[in-house]
């Protein structure tokens, strides 16, 4: 079912989106008994209001005496309590269904969407993997709160309803059931043409959010090179666009709804034809008819309120079979063995082949058998230009990547002692201990700084959260205000770039691995910057095993060994003076370098 | 310069007279809904005791005729009303978009940390909340309308039952609306927390790298499962109160419909009221409740639209009015003339220097608020200027939707999507000097279509040395005649960067009285300059070549030194 290498995650049927919410349901059993009694009965409690009526409608004129009105007023008064708790009890029911279900649901999607493979997190982006996890999650809970009690309520008292209806006079029961065809027959001309009007218009507003964020985050750009003009004009031209297909898709709304009023028309007059022919014959009465009218009439606010849910309905179950398309997913990825590694293993990777085509006999080559063994403690910088292969190279080596053809593995050390295990056969959870990397992409997690450094060991606490901190230099995290409670990331203090860098190495020296893969982990941070993330990152290292892409020079001049990388290839490899008496490709761009 | 609104009040009326000739029919024909809604049970009552009752076959043609009637006139007073109202919605929210990104992009006044995140929220969210008040309008009137047209009918078939009815209804909708705000303020809440959960989702996957590559996936979970649990803790609190509060309004409004049928009930007996009027009183009784409720709902609503009002005028007066910067004194002055420019009073009040004709001037300081000050002070002459004569090529780089190609020409399309506008790609190419010049060229051979290929929204699809590589060739392909860089090359790999250099200063001096400023500390910039100026913390400006100012020997001169060397 799920093609490996196919570049989009894939969806769920509907069927096993619903399937896969069966056993979540299930334990939940009881609460879902509750409900359904509480609304029964609020939704029978309902009928009592016309029922009371009819009956004085016929008992009245008959000659019946105020105990009759009173009878009556004492049954709605009833009929109100038992409505009332009906519809306390079936909300708090219901809440405590759809409240869990819905959690349950969306931390599974986050649990599946971090144990995917980074490689295939490559492949298809993390764009559309966000947009289900944060987005279709969010419709899912909101749609849970909002749309979903008014339509449980809204069925109830339709079936209900309809029973009455029968239970009246059941010749009465089969004209409302005129009803159902009718407004089939609307959802039966709404739904196909409104999924489609509704897609485009998202489209457009989504169109109309990208021109937005552009134009105005470009502003600067845009004023300094006089090109407003051409982005306003794309702008007013998205907007008008959403414009145009809002008025369009409201429109059509109210043709939908058009078409409901013609259905409650045609029912309530034959439901007042068949009453008169029923009295006519005898039997039925006047009051019967009355209640039967009023308890149609009543019908049409929950049948409104179903049809016009149906489109977020529909919406809820397209964003349930996203999230269930990842959660599939990730069941379906191959389990990596829990083979431990050796212990103070090095890091061998053996004539690495790599290309991101798909085509495993493309010539287009990322990287061209390279080959590289890294010991315990050992430092190996990589130097090269942009498409040289370095962050391939270090993506393999953190076991994020798998190569094309060749070996990455653990290896144990002195060479002999232990096996090897393959880098991509090994339990993550494993891995890691054995291998982090930090890479050109800094991120910092909306929370405190305690939990950012925390990362790679939860149960860490704040005398190791400190020390990791101080070992990268990360002077600044005792004077922010809260110290290690500090707020940062998004909504929280702003940090510079270094201390981003910083808080990323910290984690590093928390997770305390064999080896560090560092991708141009100094880069953008200004000359000054670099001074400090420089050193930094060196005692990072200190202790083990480290391979190093490197964008200054000045870093590769520290490492026990540097390999030079051109088209896919390592074509001069040495410590840095060897490289430098040597007067090749490296010796030319140290000279540039130090010039 | 257009005059804005100066306050929600104001930029509300202005909309609902721009908008009156969609406004006024759609509010007339909402109310003939409303009031047609209002009269379905008055119509029941009458069927039944005109037609059913008395066993009248003309009465019940009648009837059937007089309900086909009331739907249709119901039905398309709806469509018709609220099509109107939502036509002026759309409309204005468009305007007001249009207006606000107008004025955020044209205006040289806007402060800069208001440019995009703000301007972003009141253009999209505000536009549209703030246009929302028509609907309000539309409903709001046509609610008042309904509840006088029932308060009518109930004076009238009935004075005593009716004065009941309208006593009773506003009492019951009271006891239950008192609850009520604490329950919209659980349901905020809730909302807020299910947006919290959204937020570390979408926060997590955006780190998604970075938890892989670290092994940090448990820390995530747990940090989710925590965030998403309390969403449901809070969920299942609202969803019990909002039930609660549900059944106490149905509470009430039985307790209603009791007490007004007790006394139509028993004005019945007293042969004071006829059937029918009993059938349409209590069928109205259930029915005031509705726009009763519209209307309270309205006046929350309306709020909220006054308040994003509210701040689009307090934006657009902002931009029209410009905020003052602070004194201008200490800015240092450029002045500008044939291709020569000379900035006075930088850093210090006796600093000067000018840059050659044709030459490569970097810039070193040794604080970033000197680069800061002399960075917008460039700006602000070049805005005057056009960017023909003087460009400052802004440090952050902002790509634009479309291709490689149209982001360095600045000519995009007409905002369809179609293919690249063969026009401008004729009339604006590139030349091969100026991506050779910018390090593009090995960058176009890395990716598909080379300068046809697309970028996407906000150039996420490129990384930080290739998109700082594409804003250079946009800087270099401009082709102005003062050229200002600031740190070009910050993510760019030390051997590009070497190379850039180079090109860079080859292809500006190639053309001649073409001068060019780099704000840089890069030493491979630096090598190649004409002229380098150091401006210390404190103290006057030093000047001369790297290499001279790397031999000098004073204060000066050694921290140049610790400010270049790698």
């Amino acid at each position: 079912m799920t093609e490996p290498n196919h570049s989009t995650l894939p969806i769920a049927s509907r069927r096993r989106s619903f399937a896969h919410l069966g056993p979540l349901l299930r334990r939940r059993i009881g609460w879902i008994a509750l409900l359904t009694v509480a609304g029964l009965a609020n939704a029978g409690a309902g009928l009592v209001g016309p029922w009371a009526i009819g009956r004085l409608v016929d008992r009245l004129p008959a000659g019946a005496g105020p105990e009759e009105v009173w009878f009556c007023a004492v049954a709605v008064a009833v009929a109100g309590i038992v409505m009332a708790l009906g519809t306390w009890i079936g909300g708090w029911a219901l809440a405590h269904i759809a409240m869990p279900v819905v959690a349950g649901l969306r931390t599974e999607v986050v649990d599946s969407a971090l144990s995917l493979e980074s490689q295939r997190i490559e492949v298809t982006g993390t764009g559309d993997l966000v947009s289900r996890v944060a987005d279709d999650s969010r419709k899912i809970s909101e749609a849970a709160a909002q749309v979903l009690p008014l339509v449980v309520e809204s069925l109830l008292v339709v079936i209900v309803s309809a029973a009455g209806l029968a239970a009246i006079d059941w010749r009465l029961g089969i004209v409302g059931l005129v009803a159902l065809p009718m407004y089939w027959l609307t959802l039966r001309w709404y739904l196909p043409r409104s999924e489609p009007i509704y897609r485009e218009e998202r489209a457009a507003f989504g169109r109309r959010a990208g021109r937005l964020l552009g134009g105005l985050t470009g502003a600067a750009t845009l004023r300094a090179y006089r090109a407003e003009a051409g982005e306003l004009h794309r702008i007013d031209a998205a907007s008008g666009q959403a414009r145009d297909l809002s008025i369009d898709v409201f429109r059509f709304v109210t043709r939908a709804f058009g078409r409901n009023n013609r259905a409650e028309a045609v029912v309530l007059s034959l439901l007042l034809v068949a009453g008169f022919a029923l009295v006519w014959f005898g039997e039925s009465t006047a009051g019967a008819v009355t209640t039967a009218a009023l308890v149609f009439h009543r019908l049409f606010n929950p049948i409104g309120a179903l049809v016009g849910l149906f489109d977020q309905i529909q919406s809820a179950g397209a964003s349930l079979t996203r999230m269930v398309g990842v959660i599939d997913e990730a069941k379906a990825a191959p389990q990596r063995s829990t083979a431990p590694a050796p212990d103070r293993p090095s890091l061998v990777l053996e004539d690495l082949w790599f290309s991101y085509e798909a085509d495993p006999d493309s010539d287009n080559h990322v990287l061209r058998g390279v080959s590289l063994r890294i010991d315990p403690g050992e430092h190996i910088a990589v130097v090269g230009t942009t498409g040289a292969g370095k962050t391939t190279l270090a993506r393999i080596a953190a076991g994020l990547s798998a190569p094309g053809s060749g070996h990455a593995a653990l290896a144990g050390w002195p060479a002999a002692s232990a096996g090897t295990v393959e880098l991509t056969s090994v339990d993550e959870s494993e891995l890691r201990g054995h291998i982090a990397m930090v890479a050109q992409e800094v991120h910092t997690f909306s929370g405190t700084l305690r939990e950012n450094v925390a990362l790679p060991k939860p149960s860490a606490d704040d005398a190791a959260v400190l020390a990791a901190l101080d070992t990268v230099g990360a002077g600044w995290a005792h004077s922010l205000p809260k110290g290690l409670d500090a707020w940062i990331g998004e909504g929280g203090t702003r940090l510079s770039a270094v201390q981003e860098q910083t808080i990323a190495l910290a984690r590093l020296v928390l997770a305390d691995p064999d080896f560090a893969i560092l991708d141009e982990a100094t880069a953008e941070a200004g000359s000054a910057g670099a001074h400090v993330l420089e050193a930094s990152a060196e005692s990072a290292l200190t202790g083990r095993g480290a391979l190093i892409v490197a964008h200054r020079l000045s870093q590769a001049e520290k490492a026990d060994r540097i390999l030079v990388m051109e088209h896919g290839q390592v074509i001069e490899e040495g410590a840095h003076d060897e490289l430098v008496a040597a007067g090749g490709r490296y010796a030319a761009l140290w000279e540039a370098w130090s010039a | 310069m257009p005059s804005f609104p100066s306050s929600g009040s104001s930029l509300l009326i202005r909309a609902a007279r721009r908008r009156l000739s969609l406004l006024l029919p759609g509010a007339f024909m909402l109310s003939l809904w409303q009031v047609c809604e209002a009269l379905v049970p008055v119509a029941i009552g009458i069927v039944v005791d005109r037609a059913i009752i008395p066993l009248s076959w003309p009465m019940l043609i009648v009837s059937i005729i007089g309900i086909g009637a009331l739907f249709t006139v119901l039905s398309l007073g709806y469509r018709f009303g609220a099509r109107s109202c939502n036509a002026a919605r759309e409309h204005e929210a468009h305007a007001l978009r249009v207006e606000i990104t107008h004025a955020a992009l044209t205006s040289a006044n806007l402060p800069a940390d208001r440019a995009s995140g703000e301007v972003l929220s009141i253009a999209s969210a505000d536009a549209d909340t703030a246009s929302m008040s028509f609907q309000q309008a539309g409903r709001g009137i046509a609610s008042v309308l309904g509840m006088i047209t029932a308060a009518v009918f109930l004076l009238v078939a009935d004075p005593v039952t009716g004065l009941v009815v309208l006593i009773a209804v506003p009492i019951g909708l009271i006891i239950v609306a008192l609850p009520g705000r604490s329950v919209s303020a659980k349901a905020a809440a809730q909302l807020e927390a299910v947006a919290a959960a959204g937020r570390s989702a979408s926060d997590l996957m955006h780190g998604l790298r970075v938890i892989k590559a670290m092994g940090g996936e448990t820390w995530a979970v747990d940090r989710y499962r925590q965030t998403s649990d309390a969403a449901a803790v809070a969920g299942i609190a609202t969803g019990e109160r909002t039930g609660r509060l549900a059944g106490l309004g149905a509470l009430v409004m039985s307790a209603v419909l009791a007490i007004v049928l007790i006394v139509a009930g028993l004005r019945l007996i007293d042969g004071q009221m006829s059937v029918g009027a009993l059938i349409g009183i209590l069928g109205m009784t259930a029915f005031l409740t509705e726009p009763m409720r519209a209307l309270a709902e309205i006046v929350g609503l309306f709020a909220q639209s006054h308040g994003a009002a509210e701040r689009i005028a307090r934006l657009l007066g902002d931009i029209d009015a410009g905020i003052e910067k602070d004194s201008t004194a200490s800015d240092p002055d450029v002045s500008v003339s044939d291709s020569v420019v000379t900035v006075t009073g930088w850093p210090g009040n006796g600093d000067e220097f000018t840059t050659a004709c044709g030459e490569l001037t970097c810039i070193v300081t040794e604080t970033a608020e000197h680069s800061a000050r002399l960075h917008s002070a460039l700006s602000a002459r070049a805005r005057g200027l056009g960017p023909a004569t003087m460009l400052v090529a802004p440090h952050d780089v902002d790509l634009f939707e479309g291709t490689i190609g149209s982001n360095i020409t600045m000519v995009v399309g007409t905002g369809e999507q179609s293919e690249p506008d063969e026009q401008s790609r004729t009339a604006n190419t590139v030349t091969d000097e100026v991506l050779a010049a910018a390090g593009a060229d090995e960058l176009l051979g890395l990716v598909e279509g080379g300068l046809d290929h697309r970028i996407q929204e906000l150039g996420g699809n490129l990384s930080g040395g290739q998109r700082q590589r594409v804003a250079l060739a946009r800087a270099l392909n401009a082709d102005p005649e003062i050229l200002v860089l600031v740190e070009p090359t910050t993510a760019v790999d030390a051997v590009t960067e070497a190379r850039i250099a180079e090109g860079l200063t080859e292809l500006r001096r190639s053309r001649q009285s073409r001068a060019t400023i780099i704000l840089t500390s890069s030493p491979a910039f630096l090598a190649a300059a004409d002229t380098v100026i150091y401006a210390p913390a404190t103290g006057p400006i030093l000047s001369g070549t790297h290499s001279g100012l790397l031999a000098a020997d004073s204060d000066a001169a050694e921290a140049y030194r610790r400010a270049v060397t790698r």
